[in-house]
């Protein structure tokens, strides 16, 4: 058996062992029918209220407009508020793509909207929750010098935090296809006289299919299991029926020993709908990934329109929109200096000197490179073996993206259970498991990268080291590993990011070991969840300042030290 | 050669260092200890403690260099505790401590120097087992009252209630027609606080004025994940009132610069006992006795009574003046029962989970507050009696129709603990009980 074989076995092992065993252990042992009928049960004894979405009322000589969510029970709320936010991300992402890739805009217009890009957990919802309260709330202060109040409740929320932020992902996305796509279509288009508007719907949206449905589905799915913005505005009762929610506050309880049959339920019946999105979308995951990333650095090379008229518009409009997603961070970055609030100046540097979260900064950054670098070892000859040779490859494939749809806070809990009685557990040594748990959740985002930049890597380059007597070892290890590593550098970037931010395993085992002081095993995004609702608001900008710190530092090193190991690897 | 035996010479030299520091290392210093401690602490708490106990004499004594206080779930203590993952548990309700200690995942103190002081507690703050052994010892006496935002009610034109009881007042239900809840309450499942002011109520005003009491506090309540949540609400003014104990009351009351305050409920304020233990498997017997002897003694107990306003649990010179706020409290304070709380708490955290914060019951609740507050004002004490009642339910055990009474609480209890019932077919059967009385009154009250 070659060097390459053994080296895929390996790797499809430890998914199988870190992946879906668990989860088929667990799934088992509850007996997921059982599990199902209680989740059904509950959901069939759902109710909905009938209300009007927007509504005009008027309190004195106040006019008060009342967003509101149309409230149609758990499981169609859980269904469809996905398919709206995925739906308007979509549309302002591709808008605004197509415009900068259309139209003549100066750099900065594409770069913008990729800064709110920058997930930080806990923090820009809550930022979102003081700009829009009703009473205190700064849109509103502002507004009643005007006797108007905007109020916007539960899930509607929740819909306009996540639509502010997956577009910047959809734009992402879009802007980076496109950039991928044959410059001649638009400039052959533009040199035979088309206007921009038949240039955009009869040439570009039509080769922009894969991307579309590639950002539809995404948003879909991330919306679908999202916890962020439900765990901030849970006060209101149609926010704490989504399913994910449900899922996640009913597992585990202070009085019961044991999982809840029910809340199981629900996983599996997100773990369904991800799968089958999942699966439809596969194909055009993996070629719509291949470029993520370029839209940061790669400069718009075609020749572009001048934009008037109705464009101007409409660009502005979405380009206002999208920079609107930067308002939660930006409110954050305010607490650095002042409460915007009260007006008091905040102990920022204080806060941010404190052991706890100078060790939680750090502690991030070693987890995120260690399982960046296992994820890369790992994904390398699943990428290889996906890429060149045919057999069972759409199995390796599959195995190697079991990760994506499963529900980060299912094989969390999963985890627990299943290994508390090791010596080494995921409460002794809790650093263990965050970074295994890094590792397999972003193992597909890793490998979708390698995997794609293998792929385009020319055949002659192997065959000419094998003519001259190079070992498969030596080929993957020689050739192939330092110029996928080389050239997947921005990619790399964006997995580490999705790596440091990671949710679910953070605020479950992160939570679990030390988490005080110079000896805190705790990651960033574990602190940030404890201290949000603990302390809550005035300490926001010190945790967008260390999330910052704890992202750019990983992107830094891991940049200088995978260039450095493909250079070695090369010569 | 000579290169050979320089080297040889170099190692040689470097074992016999080694060897003879290891033994004067043995022979002088004795083993660090760090101790782990399952708690149910925020963190800015653990931390006080932690920093002034490692800065203490006792930890240098018994060379405790470390201490980790973890907030854990008391779902997880038990294995923790009998695997020795853990040398201690602080802080909790007396009750699930008497629980522990029953099922044997604590171990006796047996310290002369800390029994000595034990003597001084007052008997009813010490928690023994069956052999007479002390299982548990309280370090502070706490109250459990709520917290008002007093800027959210005057811009509502509320009053200030002075008992969960005021709440049940239609004037208290105008804020759901704009839109907002009046209360931040912790889902009883998730928070020790709520769970106790569930509990509380229903002993302060009997089993079924209670839940009626309950139902109409829940009608006005936005439910949340932890106290601390409930907590930041009401000090931020997103609502008016909030479930806390005094600890968490004076932090409202300073980072709200006084917009917030911590009320002692008239002959609803829960006096209890923040208990310490050590875990059945601790391997540090001794320094966890060591740890508990310092919170008895006069800087633990200042600590205690300065950061998280408990009263202290033993005459300690200048403490009682600083404890003022605590002391007057519990003029104010009820006479609240452990021992109902181990009989029916299964089944009260579900009941309430179920029949009241439930997000597709909460929904019609609320809907039925703000017809019964609006629409028939005069009748309000009528309605509240018929929607909070206990339900009549489908026995998850039998499958017949039970009122849902004290004694059949008590039972579905047992039957939850033992495994026969799951929470969740309890949880549902109340649920649906809920749903059809509340379409009912709703029906009835737009005719």
């Amino acid at each position: 058996m070659d060097f390459l074989k053994i080296y895929t076995i390996f790797s499809i092992t430890l998914v199988l062992f870190f992946v879906v065993t668990p989860i088929a252990i667990t799934i088992a042992n509850y007996n997921p029918s059982t599990c199902f009928k209680k989740a059904l049960e509950d959901l069939a004894t759902s109710t909905a209220l009938t209300r009007i979405p927007i509504e005009i009322q008027k309190r004195g000589e106040l006019t008060v407009i009342v967003i509101r969510w149309l409230d149609l029970g758990s499981l169609p709320n859980s269904l469809l508020l996905p398919l709206i936010v995925s739906i308007i991300a979509t549309a302002l992402g591709l808008v605004y793509s197509l415009s900068m890739y259309i139209y003549r805009f100066p750099k900065i217009f594409t770069l913008l909207p990729l800064l709110a890009y920058l997930p930080i957990p806990f923090v820009k919802p809550v930022a979102l929750q003081i700009i829009l309260d009703p009473d205190i709330g700064f849109l509103n202060r502002f507004l009643k010098i005007f006797r108007l109040t905007i109020r916007v409740e539960g899930l509607a929320a929740v819909v306009i935090y996540q639509i502010i932020s997956f577009s910047p992902l959809t734009y992402a996305l879009n802007l980076s296809y496109l950039l991928m796509l044959p410059r001649e279509f638009v400039e052959t288009s533009y040199s035979l006289g088309s206007s921009a508007k038949s240039t955009i719907l009869k040439i570009v949206i039509p080769l922009l299919k894969p991307s579309i449905l590639t950002s539809l589905s995404l948003t879909y799915i991330l919306s679908l299991e999202d916890l962020e913005a439900p765990l901030i505005f849970e006060g209101y009762p149609d926010v704490r029926g989504l399913l994910s929610y449900k899922a996640y506050t009913y597992f585990i309880s202070e009085v019961y020993r044991g999982f809840s049959l029910k809340a199981i339920g629900y996983t599996l019946i997100l773990l369904l709908i991800t799968i089958s999105i999942f699966i439809a979308i596969a194909k055009y995951l993996t070629t719509v990934y291949r470029n993520f990333g370029v839209a940061l650095v790669k400069p718009i090379n075609i020749y572009r329109y001048d934009v008037k008229g109705v464009g101007i518009a409409v660009v502005i409009l979405v380009t206002m929109i999208l920079i609107s997603s930067l308002i939660p961070t930006f409110t954050s970055l305010t607490y650095i200096i002042v409460n915007p609030l009260t007006l008091e100046i905040s102990p920022s540097i204080v806060y941010l000197l404190d052991a706890t979260r100078i060790k939680s900064t750090i502690n991030t950054v070693i987890y995120t490179l260690t399982s960046l670098f296992l994820a890369i070892i790992i994904s390398l000859p699943i990428a290889y073996w996906v890429s060149r040779r045919r057999t069972f490859y759409r199995l390796v494939e599959a195995l190697a993206l079991t990760p994506l749809p499963i529900p980060g806070i299912a094989i969390a809990y999963t985890y627990i259970e299943m290994f508390r009685n090791l010596p080494l557990n995921p409460f002794n040594t809790p650093w263990i498991y965050i970074i295994t748990l890094y590792t397999f959740r972003r193992l597909p985002y890793v490998y979708i990268v390698l995997k794609n930049t293998i792929s385009s890597i020319p055949l002659d380059y192997e065959e000419v080291a094998q003519n001259l007597g190079a070992s498969n070892t030596k080929i993957l290890t020689s050739i192939v590993s330092p110029l996928a590593i080389s050239t997947s550098l921005n990619g790399l970037a964006i997995a580490s990011i999705t790596i440091a931010t990671e949710v679910s395993s953070s605020i479950t085992i992160g939570g679990l070991g030390t988490t005080q002081g110079w000896n805190s095993e705790a990651p960033l995004i574990y602190t940030i969840y404890r201290d949000i609702t603990v302390s809550s608001i005035t300490i926001a900008g010190v945790y967008t300042i260390a999330i910052l710190i704890a992202v750019l530092s990983s992107i830094i090193i891991s940049r200088v030290f995978l260039h450095y190991i493909s250079k070695k690897f090369k010569s | 050669m000579k290169m050979k035996l320089l080297v040889l010479i170099i190692v040689s030299i470097l074992i016999v260092a080694s060897v003879v520091s290891y033994v004067i290392y043995v022979s002088m210093f004795k083993e660090v200890v760090k101790l782990v401690i399952a708690s149910r602490l925020s963190a800015e708490e653990a931390e006080v403690i932690r920093s002034a106990f490692l800065g203490s004499d006792i930890a240098k004594k018994y060379n405790i260099v470390d201490v980790e206080i973890k907030k854990l779930d008391f779902s997880l203590w038990r294995d923790l505790g009998l695997r020795g993952e853990v040398d201690l548990f602080l802080v909790g309700e007396a009750a699930i401590f008497n629980s522990l200690c029953e099922e044997g995942v604590f171990r006796a103190m047996d310290l002369k120097e800390l029994l000595d002081v034990v003597k001084e507690v007052p008997q009813n703050f010490v928690g023994y087992s069956k052999d007479g052994s002390v299982c548990w010892v309280g370090i502070g006496l706490g109250v459990y009252g709520f917290i008002v935002n007093k800027e959210f009610l005057q811009r509502y034109g509320l009053d200030i209630p002075r008992s969960w009881l005021d709440l049940v007042n239609a004037s208290y239900a105008k804020v759901l027609a704009e839109g907002r809840y009046l209360i931040s309450f912790p889902l009883p499942s998730k928070s020790g606080t709520a769970r106790t002011t569930v509990i509380g109520i229903l002993q302060r005003y009997g089993w079924e004025d209670g839940w009626r009491i309950l139902t109409a506090i829940g009608s006005l309540s936005s439910f949340v994940t932890s106290s601390e949540k409930a907590r930041d609400d009401v000090a931020m003014g997103v609502v008016g009132v909030a479930p806390a104990y005094i600890g968490y009351g004076l932090q409202a009351e300073k980072v709200s610069s006084g917009k917030a305050v911590f009320i002692t409920p008239r002959g609803e304020t829960i006096p209890y006992v923040s208990p310490v233990a050590i875990a059945k498997g601790s391997k540090h017997l001794v320094e966890a006795q060591a740890f508990i002897l310092w919170l008895l003694g006069s800087e633990g107990q200042r600590i205690v009574v300065e950061k998280f306003g408990y009263l202290p649990v033993r005459n300690v010179p200048g403490l009682e003046a600083m404890a003022a706020r605590t002391g007057e409290a519990l003029e104010n304070s009820m006479n609240y029962n452990t021992g109902f709380e181990i009989e029916v708490r299964e089944a009260v955290v579900t009941y309430f989970e179920a029949s009241i914060a439930d997000p597709d019951v909460n929904k019609l609740l609320v809907e039925v507050m703000k017809k019964i507050a609006v629409v028939k004002p005069e009748e309000f004490s009528k309605w509240v009696r018929e929607l909070g009642s206990p339900l009549t339910i489908r026995d998850p055990l039998t499958g017949s129709n039970t009122v849902f009474t004290y004694e059949y609480a008590k039972q579905i209890s047992v039957a939850i603990r033992e495994g026969r019932v799951s929470r969740d077919d309890l949880y549902q059967r109340v649920k649906e009980a809920a749903i059809s009385r509340l379409t009912n009154i709703l029906a009835e009250l737009s005719r």
